[in-house]
């Protein structure tokens, strides 16, 4: 993976031109393709109106907009280009980077810096978070020091780690699974402890032992808060993992964004950053659907998990009152 | 000015380590004395989590003082809490602290009235701005340190280009919620206010804001803890250099002196609870209709 480490090799082909001239996408290109593309959903809206919903087309409207504005204004020249990235110049690039297997190498190495790190912190939080939540006496003396833990920014843990751990992956992946630690844990006591009453008392009553317990009525009514703190957990651990690749590594895409700032290649800062914005969301969707299933599974009523932001702040403050 | 140019000035022996385990010692007698005696003064998990605290210290300590520890990777709580008082009282920590707390305050205080009322706009637009919202959700997705790089190329290494993440970081959690807890607002009570006569700012001030203003407070809390991620990467990431808890706590990482490492996370860390702390303090002070 050399061409992970070291951007220099693509700098040198751009400085000889190689890549120009190939398969680049004209403004104007993109600017009439942008335009067909919403022509032609107007005219489908316009003449068959179950075609396409309203809400699809209001999407389609805002996005083209606004990659018309943006391409426009830069065509135009109505800011300095030099440290704004048009459209079709990301789209080449991106392109370009792909055909290196320069993209596909940062994408790797983020993703499974990404995975390890918060596959560690989902190994250790859940397990340890059902037993906090069943000894309740155990929470109320450890809980005032973990949210001291958790106020403190994981990034701020990370010059500490590359001593402890030495420079490498050790530390990246340490403070991502820091970072959506806690989460995970305190949304996974605050399951646990809402489970109901009567419904243990009628697992006892029956005959059953503590396992059953945990596993009848437990971990199946902790599940859908367990699964949010994972979905909050996945947001913090995301943001970390960008911020320990921008400030401590040597490849995936937080590296690539600071490495071609420090090059001034606007258009690959713009590409990396697309690119984490389009794994975050696929990943972000993904565990919405995962979240869907397991609380339609259980038969319960989906009670609006996305929509309702207020719920998922309660469980991201959840501490509240303890 | 970096706390380590001093060598020769030992911070370790500002507090011994029996010194040390005697505070902690009397610290907690005092406060099961002063809870016994006042209950409301000290609540139960403060005290709960010093005695859980002060017990993890003095293992540490106990670990360190019988060399079990090595003092270069992990040095005995004595001497990052002396040289947390050192630092003090050379006049280093202070403009640290300062510097980053300014970054903070600022871009937060800015996060909060642009995002307030950018949420009460568009929810007051809501019908035709919801196709926005799957651009909003795409811009949301990127995470602040992302757009670090892109900061820098834009408004050059300094104060502006922290300030912008740190504003970013802290903007969306407090947007959305502001969206949702206007969007919370009863129209029975919004009819009421126009029917006794009041127009749209008085239903705004009567209705909307009480309502909204526990949803923002909450988004307020999320978009701190948000910014203070941001901050400290920024610093990290020498944005700004020579200031700064998180350009402190780096450049001691390069020096290899973590004591100064770990008094600088502690430090941060104390920081943000006192600010979430003052943040819940404001949690109550209005009460919407219910």
């Amino acid at each position: 993976m050399d061409l992970c480490r070291d951007g220099h090799e693509l700098l040198e082909l751009e400085q000889t031109g190689s890549i120009s001239g190939r398969c680049t996408i004209h403004p104007l290109f993109f600017i009439a393709a942008v335009s067909a593309v919403l022509l032609l959903a107007t005219l489908s809206r316009y003449y068959a109106e179950h075609a396409i919903s309203g809400k699809l087309y209001g999407t389609f409207v805002v996005w083209s907009l606004f990659l018309l504005l943006w391409e426009g204004t830069l065509y135009l020249g109505i800011f300095r280009s030099m440290l704004l990235a048009p459209p079709s110049v990301i789209i080449t690039k991106t392109l370009y980077l792909l055909k290196k297997g320069y993209l596909q190498a940062n994408i790797i190495s983020t993703m499974s810096r990404f995975l390890a790190g918060f596959s560690l912190a989902l190994v250790i939080a859940v397990p340890v978070g059902i037993m906090l939540g069943l000894f309740k006496k155990a929470y109320d003396w450890l809980a005032p020091p973990l949210n001291f833990m958790r106020m403190v920014p994981a990034p701020a843990i990370l010059p500490f780690a590359i001593i402890l751990l030495g420079i490498g992956e050790g530390p990246a992946v340490f403070v991502i699974a820091l970072g959506s630690f806690f989460p995970i844990l305190l949304n996974t006591v605050q399951g646990v402890r809402e489970a109901e009453k009567l419904h243990i008392e009628v697992i006892q009553t029956l005959g059953g032992n503590s396992m059953d317990v945990l596993r009848h009525v437990i971990i199946p009514s902790a599940l859908p808060t367990i699964l949010t703190g994972i979905r909050i957990g996945f947001g913090i651990g995301w943001l970390v993992l960008v911020s320990a690749e921008i400030v401590a590594a040597d490849s995936g895409l937080g590296f690539m964004i600071e490495g071609a700032r420090n090059r001034l290649e606007t258009p690959t800062v713009f590409v990396g950053m697309t690119t984490v914005c389009a794994l975050g969301l696929t990943m972000d969707i993904f565990l919405k659907k995962i979240e869907r299933f397991f609380i339609l599974r259980r038969g319960g009523v989906f009670l609006q998990v996305e929509s309702d932001i207020t719920k998922i702040n309660k469980k991201i403050l959840c501490n509240e009152g303890r | 000015m970096h706390g380590s140019v001093f060598p020769e000035m030992e911070s370790g022996d500002i507090i011994a380590s029996p010194f040390f385990i005697l505070i902690l010692l009397l610290l907690c007698v005092v406060l099961a004395v002063t809870r016994r005696l006042f209950p409301g003064l000290v609540s139960s998990s403060l005290l709960k989590g010093f005695i859980v605290a002060s017990g993890l210290l003095f293992v540490w300590e106990m670990l360190s003082l019988l060399k079990l520890l090595s003092p270069v990777l992990l040095p005995p709580p004595t001497k990052f809490f002396s040289n947390i008082v050192y630092l003090w009282s050379i006049g280093f920590l202070q403009p640290q602290i300062g510097s980053t707390l300014f970054r903070l305050a600022y871009a937060f205080v800015l996060a909060l009235l642009s995002a307030v009322t950018l949420g009460i706009l568009v929810s007051y637009f809501s019908k035709r701005f919801s196709p926005i919202e799957s651009l909003i959700n795409a811009v949301r997705m990127i995470p602040a340190p992302a757009w670090l790089s892109l900061s820098i190329l834009w408004f050059g290494i300094g104060y502006a280009s922290a300030i912008f993440i740190i504003w970013l970081g802290c903007f969306f959690p407090i947007f959305m919620n502001t969206v949702n807890g206007v969007n919370k607002a009863e129209p029975v009570q919004v009819e009421t206010v126009l029917t006794f006569g009041g127009d749209k700012f008085d239903v705004l001030m009567e209705v909307i804001l009480p309502v909204a203003y526990h949803h923002i407070l909450t988004g307020a809390r999320i978009g701190l803890g948000i910014g203070w991620i941001t901050v400290i990467t920024a610093e990290l990431a020498s944005v700004d250099i020579g200031a700064g808890l998180g350009w402190m706590i780096q450049d001691s990482r390069i020096l290899l002196d973590t004591t100064t490492v770990l008094s600088g996370i502690i430090v941060v860390g104390m920081l943000g609870t006192i600010t979430d702390l003052i943040l819940k303090k404001f949690d109550g002070l209005v009460q919407g209709w219910s």
